[in-house]
């Protein structure tokens, strides 16, 4: 059919519709209260989400009345009994069933921490949103007698909701801020308790009426004792890992509790009590591969005796499934082998198998099959594309259910293992919802990619320096070799992963502590002519190379002396030496940096050497302004240091972002690194879902970051097709690579650190253990940046927070793509006032920055901890001033050109005297969505706003216009001026 | 003839496969409403009511709509709906609090089938009650009409009561008393919509949902 022809019949079509419609008016309207044009599918398609849903759609083929209806159409989906998908259109972490009158049901908790009531049909029964903070655990079950099940939420507000069936909040309970993070419920002669805790150290029992009847101290009984030396936590104390029943088979309870003092590193005891007892009738050591990331008490043989499964959270090398008998006390365990790279719960349930059963494992996307006896030869394994957030069994119906996929999906799975089928089905399962839409979103980007031609306006791409990719597939060493042939940008560095590491020397070392230091992932058996035979052919047809100088578990992993031979071996070729996990700040490390460090850099700085200084938590924000590191502040070697993250516990990467970019601005260092790898989203290690097979995460966390000028890429490979979008957008200019002073989207306003708080320091570096909570110490004590110890995974940011006011965050977890709103607050060396000594050498940041900002900065002085004026004699409470430089903050945006709202991340660079390149991103960062943006425009008066790639304009009313961001996308937006911008 | 005339262009292009609307996305379960099809209702009872026509070789037996704010979900079972036919199906929506800007949302759950449905006429209705002219409380007689009225409102009574009248969110608009006999209460200054009369004499209370037009 033409598009003529088409026309001509719309035409007709509308002309027939208003006719009909005018004489449907003179009959008289109906006691009918909605529009009947929109609900009567009279009219056209502007009422209804259409372009969104491709099966849905106006028909005239049948009507009940006027001339339009509404069609649904599926034909595609075949009879998938064995396992089927229901769409949610939300992020489902969690999974468990309730029941009532009408039966079992799904309750499922988002990303955001919503709760939903999903029949097993599909529908969407009730929603509560709740606190708006995630959830941690949740338990179902009838306390209050009534037939039907309440339902118990732990969340990370510090909190445990009781809600009804109905999704109506029956009562709440709550003792302190600190997280709640597990809950259950247990009888004694036959009143039901709800037994609760988290990271204040205690265990609470609470009536069905949400009253608190008794609390037990973990000082009262635990067996926790941290070690090392340092800023460690006090003995004999713990945080509630898990909390859970055990039915005796004369119907007793048991009350069983997994208590740990630090979430990556302590697998903890499991503590048997009697129902209210004080203290618990036995204390089982954990023995397991590592840390506990789900604990399951089942009876799969129907005996009347339950065992508990414990899974491991960690790297896949760790997986394991350790098998408890609590009357015994003995541990079983399953170590699962050759799992490949990745972090994953293992979460188990027991399954019938004829007259027997078998235990069904999820881990990462596999699912094994293991025989009651765990014997290795018993595993069948059945491989999927991707993983899921977690896995649960209905007992009612022996449904298993699995939570969405880590990947951004937004169903919930439904398999019936009873069911052969399931196993092909599971294997085969691609998800719709989100997933899809995600798929199909980057394709679409991919084939507008393809006719992109850079404008010509805009300036060559700068380098972006990819120093870890991998080539595993033909189509991304295609794309990598068309990118090599054809582009400046990006380049493509060599290196490899070295087990082995030099054998030297140390005996000079005066330092002891740096002397002795081994990294045990290593073998040091190489001489340096070994290390030069190995490492310099890397240089041949690349354009450099990156590998591990050091580490802070060993920074000479190689002798200064070898490192610079490499340095000279480079014959001038890029040299990127990564130095992850630096962290320490005590004196030893000071001493390693004037005897390693520096003189390297000294010798990088003539050989197009760069050190990557990969670290972790709040170091470029509070280590990095000790006096050790000024010599790297001072920007004496600018060219050679890069600020770039480590992972670990992912809670504050939009404060470290802000410090990152900020050093860069200021002049100190000339580029900065970013860093997108699997445990990127183990912000809570005991809980690592971070098996993410699709890294759509990674692609916007990656333009998020380039956008905003970062050229050192420090990636790992998961799905190299899929991120091979990346280096074409890049490539091809799409992806606007700014200078700092092309940037337009700083805000005015700017945070310059001083010398930081010490207890500020090693609150911030100490992120392992979580038994360091202390209620009166927090009242008391307000910082500028809070909460970032290991006690709070996913807790509220506090209002007066830098994170709440500056960035926008809401809590503290995976916030890579934060909305900084009034434009990104940078984080900053000083630079007036009594510390301004300590700025760059490179000049005053307002001479770094746009023009714009010469004479707009406003500055504001922290140690972490208290405000300070300029010249340092007055200090303020960070509670008390926060709200003057929010409200700065919010006052200075009318001075940026633009500024944008929505649940994005956004940058906004200068490309051209008359152009802006605006790049908005997707902020769920593994809750993607269609977002909505408004762009506000301050300063500037734009003629056009088009995206670049699908050349989609949008219209600027009333000084805005509205974005729309696809699902797990972003727009690069080019905004033309009607004046030049300077 | 004009309308003759576009009605056969019409069939002609439905008879060669045309489809209106707009160029699509992706399949989804769901199709929602835009901003300017958001629903606004005030508190109270309403009748929902959607006609449907299942395709005879379809195997979907039920879909669900919801609205948002409040997050109603109903669902509509079609095991008793006669394929091939125009069939409406109703259910009572009871508000407790108003309903402002929400989506109204259209939910065919994957679980629930495969094949061609088509829905028209939408339609929230206030619930019109059936109100007796005259009803025996307590031994007292008392009457009300019309229902709905237009403005003004009859009541007959045996005995002299106090007259509240609120609104469906609780608010009182109307109060006074009437005395035994024919009496009118005026509404006239009341917006149209439903509304709750009180009747007391001192012993009882007699309450009964009137519509004001």
């Amino acid at each position: 059919m033409s598009h003529r022809y088409f026309h001509f019949l719309l035409t007709i079509l509308f002309i027939y519709c208003a006719v009909t419609h005018l004489e449907a008016q003179t009959m008289g309207a109906g006691a009918n209260l909605l529009n009947e044009d929109y609900f009567g599918f009279e009219k056209g398609s502007d009422a209804w989400t259409f372009e969104k849903a491709a099966n849905w759609s106006l028909s005239t083929a049948q009507v009940a009345s006027g001339q339009g209806s509404l069609k649904f159409s599926r034909q595609t989906k075949e009879d998938q009994a064995a396992l089927y998908s229901i769409e949610t259109e939300y992020t489902i972490m969690k999974v468990r069933n309730a029941k009532n009158g009408n039966g079992s049901y799904i309750v499922a908790s988002t990303y955001e921490g919503t709760l939903l009531r999903v029949a097993y049909d599909g529908g969407i029964l009730w929603k509560n949103q709740l606190s708006g903070f995630m959830n941690h655990d949740l338990w179902c079950e009838d306390i209050t007698g009534d037939g039907n099940d309440e339902i118990l939420v732990a969340n990370a507000d510090g909190t445990v909701y009781c809600l009804n069936d109905k999704g109506k909040l029956m009562w709440e309970f709550s003792q302190n801020e600190a997280p709640m993070y597990a809950v259950c419920v247990v009888k004694k002669e036959n009143k039901s308790y709800v037994v609760c805790g988290g990271f204040d150290k205690s265990m609470y029992y609470v009536s069905s009426e949400g009253a608190l009847e008794k609390e037990i101290k973990s000082s009262n009984y635990s067996v926790e004792k941290p070690w090392g030396s340092g800023i460690i936590p006090e003995k004999f104390v713990h945080n509630a890992n898990f909390i859970r029943r055990i039915t005796r088979a004369d119907g007793s309870h048991v009350l069983a509790v997994n208590g740990s003092n630090n979430h990556m590193q302590v697998k903890g005891s499991i503590y048997l009590f009697e129902v209210l007892a004080d203290k618990p009738f036995a204390t089982t050591k954990i023995e397991a591969p590592t840390v506990l990331g789900d604990f399951r008490v089942v009876d799969p043989d129907k005996d009347g005796t339950q065992e508990i499964l414990l899974g491991t959270s960690g790297h896949q090398n760790e997986a394991g499934l350790v098998r408890f008998d609590p009357q015994s006390g003995t541990m079983q365990t399953y170590k699962f082998e050759k799992l490949g790279f990745g972090y994953s719960v293992v979460q188990s349930e027991a399954i019938p198998d004829g007259n027997s059963f078998r235990y069904l494992v999820l881990v990462g996307r596999r699912i094994f099959l293991l025989s009651p006896d765990l014997a290795p030869s018993s595993a069948e394994e059945l491989l999927s594309r991707y993983s899921f957030n977690d896995m649960w069994k209905d007992t009612e119906n022996g449904k298993i259910i699995l939570a969405s996929s880590q990947s951004g999906g937004s169903c919930i799975h439904v398999v019936d293992t009873q069911n052969p089928e399931w196993k092909e089905l599971y294997k085969d399962l691609t998800p719709p919802g989100k997933i899809k839409k995600i798929l199909d979103n980057t394709a679409e980007a991919r084939t507008y990619l393809s006719g992109f031609t850079k404008p010509s306006w805009q300036r060559n791409t700068l380098p972006v320096y990819f120093m870890t990719e991998s080539f595993p597939t033909a189509l991304s060493q295609n794309v990598a070799n068309d990118i090599s042939e054809n582009y400046q940008s990006p380049l493509f560095l060599g290196g490899k992963h070295m087990p082995r590491v030099e054998n030297w020397d140390r005996s000079s070392m005066t330092n002891e502590k740096y002397r002795n230091k081994r990294d045990r992932r290593k073998k040091y058996e190489l001489s340096q002519a070994e290390v030069l035979d190995l490492v310099l052919p890397w240089y041949q047809d690349v354009p450099g190379i990156a590998y591990w100088g050091g580490h802070g578990n060993d920074p000479y992993m190689f002798s200064l002396e070898t490192t610079k031979k490499v340095l000279d071996g480079a014959n001038g070729k890029k040299t990127v030496l990564i130095y992850p996990e630096l962290e320490d700040h005590t004196e030893d490390f000071a001493w390693v940096l004037n005897d390693l460090i520096y003189p390297l850099a000294e010798h990088a700085k003539e050989k197009n050497g760069n050190i990557f200084v990969r670290t972790k938590h709040a170091f470029w924000q509070s280590n990095i302004y000790l006096p050790m590191w000024s010599r790297l502040m001072s920007g004496e070697f600018a060219d050679v240091f890069v600020p770039s993250m480590e992972e670990t516990t992912d809670k504050s990467m939009e404060l470290s972002v802000a410090g990152r970019i900020g050093i860069w601005a200021s002049g100190a260092v000339s580029s900065w690194g970013s860093r997108s790898v699997p445990d990127n989203p183990s912000f809570d290690r005991s809980r690592q879902f971070s098996h993410q097979r699709l890294p759509n995460h990674f692609l916007r966390h990656m333009v998020y970051n380039i956008s905003y000028g970062a050229q050192y890429i420090n990636n790992f490979a998961v799905d190299q097709d899929y991120m091979s979008l990346l280096w074409e957008l890049i490539a091809k200019g799409a992806l606007y690579v700014p200078e700092s002073h092309e940037i337009v989207s700083f805000s005015p306003v700017h945070l310059s650190m001083l010398e930081p708080d010490e207890h500020y320091v090693n609150e911030a570096s100490n992120v392992k253990w979580t038994t360091f909570y202390d209620q009166e110490f927090e009242a008391k004590n307000p910082f500028v940046f809070s909460r970032l110890n290991g006690t709070w995974p996913a807790a509220p940011v506090t209002t007066w927070d830098f994170s709440h006011y500056a960035a926008g965050v809401k809590d503290r977890r995976q916030n890579f793509l934060p909305p900084y709103e009034n434009g990104l607050v940078l984080i900053t060396p000083p630079q007036n006032g009594a510390n301004a000594a300590n700025k760059p050498l490179s000049g005053a940041l307002k001479d770094r920055l746009h023009p714009l900002y010469k004479d707009i900065l406003k500055e504001y002085y922290t140690d972490g901890r208290y405000y300070y004026s300029s010249d340092g004699a007055q200090k303020y409470g960070a509670d008390q001033y926060a709200t003057t430089i929010a409200t700065d903050i919010g006052n200075s945006a009318s001075l940026l050109p633009l500024t944008v709202t929505g649940e994005v991340a956004w940058v906004a660079a200068q490309t051209d005297p008359t152009h802006l390149r605006l790049t908005i991103i997707d902020g769920g960062y593994l809750n993607p969505n269609d977002r909505k943006a408004t762009v506000h425009f301050h300063t500037v008066s734009p003629v056009s706003v088009r995206d670049v790639l699908d050349n989609k304009n949008f219209p600027v009313v009333n000084k805005a216009t509205s974005i729309d961001i696809p699902c797990g996308l972003f727009r690069f937006l080019d905004i033309t001026l009607d004046k030049q911008l300077d | 003839m004009l309308k003759f005339l576009l009605s056969f262009v019409l069939l002609a292009t439905l008879h060669f496969g045309f489809n209106c609307g707009p160029a699509k996305g992706q399949e989804s379960d769901y199709l929602e409403t835009l901003e300017e099809a958001h629903l606004n209702l005030e508190a109270g009872e309403y009748d929902l009511s959607l006609k449907f026509w299942i395709d005879p070789s379809a195997t979907l037996s039920g879909c669900y709509t919801y609205i948002e704010d409040q997050w109603r979900a109903f669902k509509w079972d079609f095991g008793s709906v006669v394929k091939g036919e125009w069939v409406e199906l109703s259910q009572r929506l009871i508000l407790d609090a108003p309903v402002s800007g929400s989506r109204f949302i259209i939910h065919v759950p994957a679980s629930l089938g495969n094949g061609d449905l088509y829905i028209d006429d939408i339609a929230i209705r206030e619930v019109e009650e059936e109100i007796p002219t005259s009803v025996d409380h307590g031994g007292e007689q008392f009457a009300i009409y019309p229902n709905p009225a237009s403005g003004v409102l009859n009541v007959k009574s045996t005995v002299k009561v106090q007259i509240s009248v609120y609104s469906t969110s609780g608010v009182l608009v109307h109060q006074g008393a009437v005395d035994a006999g024919n009496s009118v209460v005026m509404l006239g200054h009341v917006p149209a919509g439903m509304y709750v009369l009180k009747m007391a004499d001192g012993k009882s209370v007699f309450s009964k949902k009137v519509r004001i037009n």
